[in-house]
């Protein structure tokens, strides 16, 4: 087991990464190991600690006197007519100006296997 | 809604919650219908939950109340695509995170100078150098670095909760890790 793994392993959390044996004998490993221990335990206590004032409530109160609840939903309703007919318009500018596409089947790409991918390559460079 | 304004004030402390207080689906039924007393009694029901998650990303009170107020009216612009098969406050979370996501996307951290630091917690050298360290990830990185590290949530709770793929969450964390640890090995941290 190199370095890499290890430390893959590492930041993974991973409980079950066989990698005691190699940090026993690698320094450069375990010092990165405290390093990641410290600053994990300053991520979970990076927080504001804010709390909402008394006023807030009130402050928010006061902005919705401006707004009624699904105003965005009846907008869209309204820009609906609008919007179909430019669908409309660049849908018959497509069929005129571009080419035929690319039969479906050749797109096989999943988001599993994209995962795999990527997962595959980063660690082929890490 | 007579009978629930009584028992309602917009000047009540914190999130308490008064005596014979209606239920937060009666709440939400009738915030949907148009009752802002309603919807104000949800903010402040929900209100410091929403505070301690934006505090997990932004530092200024500034930042952690435009997050919070974006989430609520967010909310209430959007109650009608509520539906009550999930709790309210997951609903709430959902939108929390999207806005902080969005602000964080447009908002440069930056690591104030020793002493500028609003709310320390633990040691405040090591608390300078995680936000330093936070400060040259990317913002999406920094994002899913604080829900997973910082809120300790796994990659299908971040999933479940922001409404995001569980491959997707899973590559974004693969990313976002493998350049903290390219930080960590530069010796940019604690």
């Amino acid at each position: 087991m190199n370095c890499a793994q290890v430390r893959h392993g590492l930041m993974r959390a991973d409980s079950h990464h066989p990698m005691a044996a190699h940090l026993r004998h690698c320094a450069a490993c375990r010092g990165f190991a405290e390093r990641l221990e410290s600053t994990r335990l300053g991520l979970r206590r990076h927080h504001a600690g804010i709390e909402p004032d008394a006023a807030f409530a009130a402050r928010l109160h006061r902005r919705l006197a401006n707004d009624t609840p699904g105003d965005l939903g009846r907008a869209a309703l309204h820009l609906l007519p609008l919007t179909a007919a430019v669908l409309l318009l660049l849908l018959l500018i497509s069929t005129q100006t571009a080419p035929l596409a690319e039969p479906a089947a050749t797109i096989t790409t999943t988001e599993e296997a994209y995962l795999a991918w990527v997962l595959a390559t980063d660690d082929e460079n890490s | 809604m007579a009978t629930m304004q009584l028992v309602w004030t917009l000047t009540g402390p914190g999130d308490a919650v008064p005596a014979r207080a209606p239920d937060e689906a009666c709440l939400v039924a009738a915030a949907q219908k148009g009752d802002r007393d309603a919807f104000t009694e949800l903010v402040r029901r929900n209100q410091r939950r929403v505070f301690r998650l934006a505090g997990r990303f932004f530092r200024q009170r500034a930042d952690v109340e435009d997050a919070a107020q974006e989430t609520f009216l967010r909310a209430w612009r959007r109650l009608d695509t509520y539906r009550e098969r999930a709790p309210f406050e997951h609903w709430l979370t959902r939108l929390c995170l999207n806005c902080c996501y969005a602000l964080l996307r447009t908002r440069k951290e930056t690591v104030p100078l020793p002493g500028n630091e609003p709310a320390v917690h633990g040691d405040p050298d090591a608390a300078l150098e995680v936000r330093g360290l936070l400060s040259r990830l990317p913002p999406a990185d920094r994002f899913l670095i604080l829900l997973l590290e910082g809120e300790g949530w796994a990659v299908e709770e971040v999933a479940g909760r922001l409404g995001w793929s569980q491959v997707n969450v899973r590559v974004r964390a693969h990313r976002a890790r493998k350049r903290l640890r390219r930080l960590l090995e530069e010796g940019g941290a604690p």
